[in-house]
């Protein structure tokens, strides 16, 4: 089947692409102008033709996201069931935003086999999970003993077992001071009973993403997130990297100061410089909207410090071999100073951080705010009148901790079509999606400009995936199922046998139990995860 | 050849099965399907049907997964996973005699603390919980020295353990547990492994809730999902009548058989007395197919690879999808 779109105004900005003009495409790829006639044809004169957008990290399935739904079952009147909806809407609402890739980031390898049944039933999109290391015994001994290679090619066993896109390390080693009975823990702590430093985990597992040449730089929560005064410890992770990439995961929650008379103030100007002189670093925002939400991460000792201001007033702590979890609905009040500071310093990040090759949207759904506060923080970052009239609805003395009324930047067609697509596609390693070019995959996003930014983004136009119109203004056309993608780095065979002793030693079972098998999760018959190449 | 399902006890092909099948649930006022063993593939097909039919889904064992879940989302708790649990409990409190025994080797992640394992179980349990939770709390009562002891234990411990069975012990008794892990955790670690249930229950919860957003004893009689715990017991709903065709999937059939017009999606071992009004002969999950299990040794969901892999006899989910499309042929010819 051959489609043309034309008419509108084409932003592609991975080949520097921003005018009025056609797209072709041909079964699943943008193709060039073939010299044939369209078997059919879009006329969106107006409209902005983007490639689908890629969300690079919400929580959308798993046991810690299925732990959520279960726990608030009062909260589910609505589309959003307090941030933690069933996977059939995920699908839907993120199609009709133009969404047509999630990355799940945060799933134990135990874990795994559940996380990627939920994702094969997720409609629409295309989607990946990180795989999380660096609270777990084994990884400490390896680090300990020096053994580097056998490292890597424990990593590589865990990425393969789970079929991840690429690493996670969350609050590394806090989880393990959580169960020896520490109540903080940052990052030159040295875990108890392993004799490390967090800042030494996070240096091991970017050699780890190195050696194994993962295309995603190692992805990380940092200690004390959500504490006043974190961003010191945001700051010395920076420099910690020494240079090598690293990204830091929703950087709002830990851009706090402790200015100003309740000891709470936007630090955001300090981390955004350091961000911009760091090429080294990318960073995604974990935007906080208003409104009802539920936290869900595998930062347990976080959560166990949290839960006391869960509202409404109940929790879920799960400890857990590796990373267990902790699940506390929260509201965050436009009229409560933290959580108006916590908005305004998300805001400040995104204006302030130049590249937007580098600073990544999301809101850390749902833990800043469900994604269906996307259209209205897209809004945001593209009309600072808009931007303004939010302002004057915040307390006065919460503003007072931020530069925000300060910054007139307006994000332009062109950087958003980079921080949710071109740049994503990059960051993740997949060069056939993120951009309009001859041999991308045909996801294609339309949106018709209109007064109300916001409606423009939660229903696009058009939304193609794999070449088939599956939305339009919302109204699904289509049925589609996407797929799943994983880095396969090889390892040394011998990492299998250790694994079984250890395993038979710790656990009285055996490693091979939490495999994903392919059989497990195919739909159709199709092989469910599609192998993205590392770097040699 | 073997038989593939029958109607009204007759030998007929699986299509004309599934075809009354989808009469049968489409021409309900109330369809009710409940899951005795089901695995999570058949039971997001289950899900798939029910919606599609607007009926209601239970799980045979959902009330004591239910309990559980009951005192996790009335107050929230903290609990570990069996794996960790084994790698690194210093002290574990087995509660009720239904739970398993606790291996007494030392932690593997913590040899040189030891392991003390002690059960609290018999006469007057809820009495002798309700003490334990006032001694952990800090009350000065007087209690006899075992309690006191296990209380000491409990407080003295690194990585404290409380296992227990929902299906022994009753909610007001978890909530104890849970209020007094709660305190515990004040000064040291402490966590509750509940006992996950039979039949898959827990894989079912797991799969209902990433389907609909909600555990078992869900009804989409009003098109969305909702949820209600009493309302929806599947047996009560037999019992009193508010059921009129029930598909039941399961090892055997259900207690409540003779009551309803029953379809069902069994095994060829099970016992077919008395005879439902439609069986679909279907296979055994990790026996005669591959399936998805909690399993509740690991505390996750595992792939079971089918022991004893048959062609023959399809699973649940797939035999759930055809009358999910039968019904969908029905309504469209209507
Ligand atoms: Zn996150």
């Amino acid at each position: 089947m051959l489609t043309l779109i034309t008419g509108g105004r084409v932003v592609d900005p991975a080949h520097g692409r921003d005018g009025t003009g056609e797209v072709w495409i041909e079964d699943e790829r943008v193709i060039a102008p073939p010299g044939r006639a369209p078997d059919r044809r879009f006329d969106v004169p107006g409209c902005i033709v983007l490639a689908g957008g890629i969300d690079i990290h919400s929580h959308i399935a798993g046991a810690n996201v299925n732990t959520a739904r279960l726990l608030l079952p009062e909260l589910h009147d609505g589309a959003m069931f307090a941030g933690a909806p069933p996977g059939e809407l995920i699908g839907h609402l993120f199609a009709a935003m133009g969404y047509t890739m999630v990355v799940e980031p945060a799933i134990s390898p135990h874990v795994a086999l559940q996380a990627q049944r939920e994702l094969a039933a997720i409609p629409f999109i295309d989607k990946a999970i990180l795989g999380v290391i660096g609270n777990d015994d084994l990884c400490f001994r390896l680090i300990r003993a020096g053994e580097t290679t056998a490292l890597a090619d424990y990593a590589a066993r865990m990425l393969a077992g789970s079929g991840a896109l690429g690493i996670k390390t969350i609050n590394p080693g806090g989880a393990a001071a959580f169960r020896e009975n520490a109540r903080s823990f940052s990052l030159d702590d040295e875990v108890p009973r392993a004799g490390l430093s967090s800042r030494a985990l996070i240096r091991a597992l970017q050699g780890v993403v190195a050696a194994l040449g993962i295309p995603h730089p190692l992805h990380l929560h940092c200690n004390n997130l959500g504490l006043p005064g974190n961003v010191e410890t945001a700051l010395a992770t920076i420099a910690a990297a020494e240079g090598e990439r690293l990204h830091l995961a929703h950087l709002q929650f830990y851009s706090y100061g402790r200015e100003g008379p309740r000891k709470f103030s936007s630090a955001a100007p300090r981390l955004a410089a350091a961000v911009n002189a760091a090429p080294n670093i990318t960073v995604d925002v974990g935007q906080v909207m208003f409104g009802q939400t539920v936290t869900i991460s595998s930062d347990v000792l976080r959560q166990f410090g949290a839960r006391g201001q869960a509202s409404p007033r109940k929790w879920a702590i799960l400890e857990a071999e590796g990373n267990g979890g902790g699940i506390v609905p929260y509201h965050y009040r436009r009229k409560n100073f933290f959580n108006a500071v916590q908005w305004a310093t998300g805001l400040e990040l995104f204006l302030l951080i130049h590249d937007p090759w580098r600073v990544f949207f999301t809101t850390d759904h749902p833990n800043g705010a469900p994604f269906t506060a996307y259209p209205d923080l897209l809004a945001l970052l593209m009309d600072r009148d808009l931007r303004a009239r939010w302002i004057s609805e915040i307390p006065a003395e919460a503003l007072a901790m931020t530069t925000l009324p300060e910054l007139t930047r307006e994000y332009d067609w062109p950087e958003i079509a980079t921080m949710t697509r071109a740049a994503p596609a990059r960051l993740l390693g997949l060069p056939d999606r993120g951009h309009l070019g001859v041999g991308a995959r045909a996801d294609i996003a339309i949106y018709r400009p209109q007064a109300d930014k916001a409606a423009m983004f939660r229903n696009a136009a058009l939304v193609f995936k794999d070449g088939e119109l599956i939305m339009r203004e919302g109204v699904a056309m289509k049925r589609h199922f996407g797929r799943a993608f994983a880095v396969r780095p090889g390892f040394d065979k011998a990492i299998e046998s250790r694994l079984a002793a250890y395993y038979e030693e710790v656990f009285g079972v055996s490693h091979t139990a939490f495999d994903v098998a392919p059989e497990a999760i195919a739909r159709n018959g199709k092989d469910p995860i599609e192998s993205v190449p590392c770097l040699s | 050849m073997m038989v593939e399902a029958l109607i009204a006890g007759a030998p007929v092909a699986r299509a004309p099965a599934v075809a009354a099948a989808g009469w049968l649930l489409g021409a309900s006022a109330n369809p009710l399907i409940v899951a005795g063993m089901m695995d999570c593939g058949a039971a997001e097909a289950a899900l798939d049907l029910a919606r599609a039919a607007r009926a209601s889904f239970d799980h045979e064992n959902a009330a004591a997964a239910l309990a559980d879940l009951d005192v996790m989302r009335q107050a929230g708790w903290l609990v570990v996973t069996p794996l960790e649990a084994r790698a690194l409990a210093d002290c574990v409190l087995l509660v009720g005699s239904d739970v398993a025994d606790f291996p007494s080797t030392p932690p593997p992640l913590a040899p040189e603390r030891g392991r003390k394992v002690m059960r609290l179980a018999g006469d007057n349990l809820m009495a002798r919980l309700g003490l334990l939770r006032a001694l952990i709390g800090g009350r000065a009562i007087t209690a006899d020295p075992a309690l006191a002891a296990l209380a000491a234990a409990l407080r003295a411990a690194h990585f404290a353990v409380v296992h227990w069975s929902a299906e022994e012990i009753p909610p007001l008794a978890i909530e104890m547990l849970c209020g007094m892990i709660e305190t515990l955790n004040d000064t040291t670690r402490c966590f509750g492994l509940p006992q996950s249930g039979a039949n898959n229950v827990a894989g079912v919860t797991q799969a209902c809730a990433w389907k609909t957003g909600l555990p078992p004893r869900v009804t989409f009689a009003r098109g969305r999902a909702e949820h209600d715990p009493w309302r929806l017991d599947a047996a009560r709903m037999v019992v009193g009548g508010e059921a009129d065709v029930v598909l039941w999937i399961g090892a055997d059939l259900p207690p409540w058989a003779g009551r309803v017009r029953l379809i069902s999606l069994v095994p060829a071992t099970a016992t077919l007395a008395p005879m439902p009004e439609v069986v679909i002969f279907t296979g055994r999950p990790g026996i005669d197919h591959h399936a998805i299990l909690h399993d509740p040794g690991l505390g996750a969901l595992t792939f079971q690879r089918a022991a004893t892999p048959s062609a023959e006899i399809p699973p649940a989910a797939a035999t759930l999808a055809a009358i999910t499309g039968a019904l969908a042929g029905e309504m469209a010819s209507c």
